[in-house]
């Protein structure tokens, strides 16, 4: 099934928990803050929402900026 | 002399130049330069990640204890900034935000109306607040009424490095809100930010001033002495202007008369 990361699509395990994604991303966990469907998602909830298709994911982190 | 804080969201400034982590050769640098700036507010920007990359911390660069305010940058209207404010303080870096809203890309100049919505909303969600403006009294007087913390005029276009190109309506801005009024943006040299100081600006935010700079570190540092040198010389109070000469050596007890 497809969810959209940041803008793109991209393939996921049906079921495949939001935290596993990540991990499988290789994305710091402490680096970044992720919104579920314009929910922002504690690190501490990744590990209890499966992603559905057509869902959408946003990935964030500080970057330099004035 | 006596203590001279800026106090902004009940927190204790001494040093009165912030600086913007945008535009550095390397995140090096711009740690080196927040060093020797001695900046206590740092502002940064929020951005979709590179899944495909290996990309930096900025946080790691940054000096412990140095205040964050992350900006809303991108955000085109007010729903926009508020959702990118909620994202940065979830990232769990304090609740400081600059209300950037800008919809022209050619000026990069702010959208008063969208900045006063979302800085109530924010306000009342308990953020501390400093919006990006013009230097426009009516905007400013409804952002102290939304309740933020500081308004954050501009003295140029964002990256023009032309100085103080506002400072007439800078002047009304510092003379009428009770709130630190903090020039951000278009400040070029150390010269315009000391003029900024010495009108009573309580501070003055830079990036690409000193990003561009050939020696960032040392304009850093010269940014910081001048910010202190201006600041310093507001509160001594300058001595009036005068159209004609006023002479400086007693004008009696001439040899020659």
């Amino acid at each position: 099934m497809v969810v959209s990361v940041n803008g793109r699509p991209v393939d996921v395990e049906s079921g495949c928990l939001l935290h596993d994604f990540l991990t499988g991303q290789k994305v710091d966990p402490d680096r970044v803050v992720v919104e579920h469907n314009q929910r922002i998602v504690p690190q501490s909830e990744w590990a209890g929402i499966i992603l559905q298709a057509g869902d959408v994911l946003e990935i964030v982190a500080f970057v330099g900026g004035g | 002399m006596a203590s001279d804080q800026l106090v902004i969201g009940g927190r204790e400034l001494t040093c009165r130049l912030f600086v913007g982590t945008g535009k550095y050769a390397s995140n090096e640098q711009m740690g080196e330069v927040l060093r020797w700036s001695g900046a206590q507010v740092v502002t940064v920007a929020l951005r979709r990640i590179d899944l495909q990359a290996k990309q930096d911390d900025i946080l790691r660069r940054i000096p412990p204890g140095v205040q964050l305010l992350p900006n809303t940058a991108g955000a085109r209207n007010a729903a926009e900034a508020v959702r990118i404010a909620r994202l940065a303080r979830a990232a769990g870096c304090g609740n400081w935000v600059k209300i950037e809203v800008i919809a022209d890309n050619k000026y990069l100049l702010p959208d008063g109306y969208e900045t006063v919505k979302a800085t109530a909303t924010l306000a009342a969600e308990g953020f501390v607040v400093l919006p990006y403006i013009s230097p426009d009294l009516m905007v400013a007087r409804e952002l102290v009424a939304a309740g933020a913390a500081a308004v954050m005029p501009l003295g140029a276009p964002i990256g023009s490095n032309r100085g103080l190109k506002t400072k007439e309506l800078l002047r009304i801005l510092i003379a009428e809100i009770p709130l630190p009024v903090i020039v951000d943006a278009g400040l070029g040299k150390p010269s315009h930010a000391c003029e900024a100081m010495e009108m009573g600006a309580a501070a003055c935010l830079v990036n690409t001033a000193i990003a561009g700079a050939g020696d960032p570190v040392g304009m850093a540092g010269a940014f910081a002495a001048a910010v202190q040198a201006g600041r310093q010389a507001y509160l001594a109070g300058p001595d009036r202007e005068s159209e004609l000469a006023r002479a400086s050596s007693p004008l009696t007890g001439f040899l020659f008369s």
